[in-house]
């Protein structure tokens, strides 16, 4: 008779006659999808996009409509509130600019007179300043100087290609958010040649430092061949309120223009 | 500017932006009357003079502002528990909660302080020298109505002020050092230079009013009836002790068997109920007595003695607020305008 073979019972945990068993591998498990990652080998269902995304749209739409009704109440005789669309200026967004005169919030384009008076230098941006250069001067100017700085600008009435000259740039957040990182980019002549820029912090609209005049080049002009009044033109934008590109006066805030004289030395 | 500068509330940065960009030089400079808008400080021109030193607010200090709770949403229903409030709305203070009703305040009305509106935050640093003879003054008063006087005689003079915090940190650290010396005995002692007239503690956040010091309510003694009546007198025999709510459902859920939890809570952190309960007191500290703030009623309170004993006694005054101190104020504590 053969002996009984051992059972589960009869095994001690040190028993030889317990052996690793090789664990039995996993099924494959469907990789879900997601957006352009590994599972996402096939072509996305329209539809569902489509469904997921308005479904969003309705979501916050019904938070905005809810939101609008907490703080302005419901509309006329009972019927849902009014929801009115947030311009950039009331939203919390930089709101960065260069006046082009006093007064100027940035509404463009400017009416044509004003951009015929640009081009033909009778109209000075009063946020571009030039003063003889001052090497180790300081950067930048607050309101307690900015009188001193006005009144040397204003004795330059021509530069000379023999000097070099300081360029300074006042520049404006009228957002309501932050304007971080805000790179200043000044150009003579038309196209320009880049003379210099610098990046400043500006704080939101309702603390002091939303707009600073700082130096933003020291340059020596040359003469332009072809123009003898050219145009210093100053381009200040962030990632969060980006220029159009368009450099051309009284298009963009973000521009402003400042008809010279230059002079042979 | 508006944090630093005392009277230029939260809109007055947007009033200076909007000049600014009107003016040719970007930096216009406006007449302190169109940015000055908050009541905050002496009035520039005249220091108080003609209204005994007291503020541009004349109803200093306000009242807590309090909302039904929750504070920040207007369907709280009417019968909604007061809660702070001012944290949703600071730029609010002292004017109106968030209800939009007129914040009253605590009387007895207090100085609020020698800094004129307009001035800047560093007029705190080394700005304000403070004068000799008035430091001595506010150090004599034994009582907030002697300090109220001393203010009221002293606030409208310019100078006459127990000086900014670097200067009075200065005359302080000269009047607590001294020379060592001998007694009686010629055993070497410390004299500090105020040994003769010790100086009094000032209550350094002057959360009532102008150089005051320490102060505390008064309050009611001990009261124990001969033969309490309900078990409640058993266990809880002080008539006039309260002790916070402050046994959570936590700490009841933790078996502590032959603990009396309340009554350690009454032994740690009891005290003696004040004469007339502060605005927030709650009134189940105490199970005997259900008191409530009265804002009709002047906070009855005294500096501490120099001994540290708690202030006794109360010498039986009137506490109902006045007309004329209503009139002075432009308003009744609850907040009712009151035309002069």
């Amino acid at each position: 008779m053969n002996p009984r073979r051992p059972r589960r019972g009869d095994l001690v945990p040190d028993d030889p006659s317990i052996e690793p068993r090789p664990r039995p591998p996993f099924p494959p498990r469907p990789i879900p999808w997601t957006p352009f990652g590994p599972g996402d080998n096939a072509a996305p269902d329209d539809a569902s996009v489509s469904a997921q995304a308005q479904h969003v749209r309705a979501t916050l739409e019904k938070a905005r409509l809810e939101l609008t009704g907490r703080r302005h109440g419901p509309g006329p005789d009972g019927t849902p509130p009014v929801v009115r669309e947030l311009t950039r200026a009331e939203g919390l967004w930089p709101w960065v600019l260069i006046r082009q005169m006093p007064g100027d919030t940035g509404t463009r384009p400017l009416t044509a007179a004003a951009i015929g008076d640009i081009n033909h230098g009778n109209q000075r941006s009063p946020d571009i300043l030039i003063t003889v250069a001052e090497p180790g001067g300081p950067g930048e100017v607050g309101r307690s100087d900015i009188d001193a700085l006005i009144a040397k600008a204003g004795a330059l009435t021509e530069l000379f290609t023999t000097y070099p000259y300081d360029l300074w740039v006042h520049v404006w957040n009228l957002g309501q958010a932050r304007a971080t990182g805000v790179r200043v980019r000044a150009y003579l002549g038309i196209p320009g040649r880049f003379v210099g820029g610098r990046q400043v912090d500006l704080a939101d609209r309702d603390h002091d430092g939303s707009h600073r005049v700082v130096k933003v080049a020291s340059f020596t002009p040359t003469f332009p061949p072809d123009d003898a009044f050219p145009l210093v033109t100053v381009v200040a934008e962030t990632l969060a309120d980006v220029a159009s590109g368009d450099r051309s006066p009284g298009m963009d805030r973000h521009v402003a223009h400042r008809g010279i004289y230059i002079s042979p030395g | 500017m508006g944090l630093v500068r005392l009277g230029l509330d939260e809109k007055g940065a947007l009033a200076q932006l909007r000049s600014d960009i009107d003016s040719p030089s970007g930096f216009a400079t406006l007449p302190d009357g169109t940015l000055l808008t908050e009541r905050s400080g002496l009035d520039p021109m005249t220091r108080g003079a003609e209204t005994e030193g007291f503020g541009l607010d004349p109803a200093y200090p306000r009242a807590e502002v309090t909302d039904l709770d929750p504070p920040w949403l207007d369907a709280a229903p009417d019968d909604a528990p007061m809660v702070y409030s001012e944290f949703v709305a600071p730029w609010r203070y002292p004017e109106h909660n968030m209800a939009g009703m007129r914040n009253g305040w605590e009387a007895p009305r207090t100085h609020v302080g020698p800094y004129l509106q307009g001035d800047l935050a560093d007029v705190l640093m080394g700005g304000m020298s403070g004068l000799d003879t008035a430091r001595h003054q506010f150090e004599s008063a034994a009582t907030p109505a002697e300090s109220e006087a001393a203010s009221a005689e002293l606030l409208p003079m310019a100078g006459a002020n127990l000086g900014d915090p670097i200067d009075y940190g200065a005359y302080l650290v000269g009047q607590l050092t001294g020379r060592m010396t001998t007694d009686a005995n010629g055993m070497p002692v410390y004299a500090p230079n105020d040994a003769a007239a010790p100086l009094p503690d000032f209550n350094l956040d002057a959360d009532r009013g102008y150089a005051y010091q320490c102060w505390d309510y008064l309050r009611h003694a001990t009261s124990v009836p001969p033969a309490g009546r309900t078990p409640l007198d058993t266990d809880w025999p002080d008539q006039w002790r309260c002790a916070p709510q402050m046994t959570t459902f936590l700490a009841q859920a933790v078996p502590t068997p032959g603990v009396d939890r309340a009554a350690r809570v009454r032994d740690w952190y009891g005290y003696q109920e004040p004469l007339t309960v502060p605005q927030r007191y709650a009134a189940g500290d105490n199970p005997h007595h259900a008191s409530i703030y009265d804002p009709l009623q002047r906070i009855a309170h005294a500096y501490l003695p120099p001994t540290g004993a708690l202030p006794t006694g109360w010498d039986g005054s009137d506490l109902q607020v006045t007309d004329d101190e209503m009139r002075a104020a432009r308003m009744s504590p609850t907040g009712r305008r009151i035309d002069t």
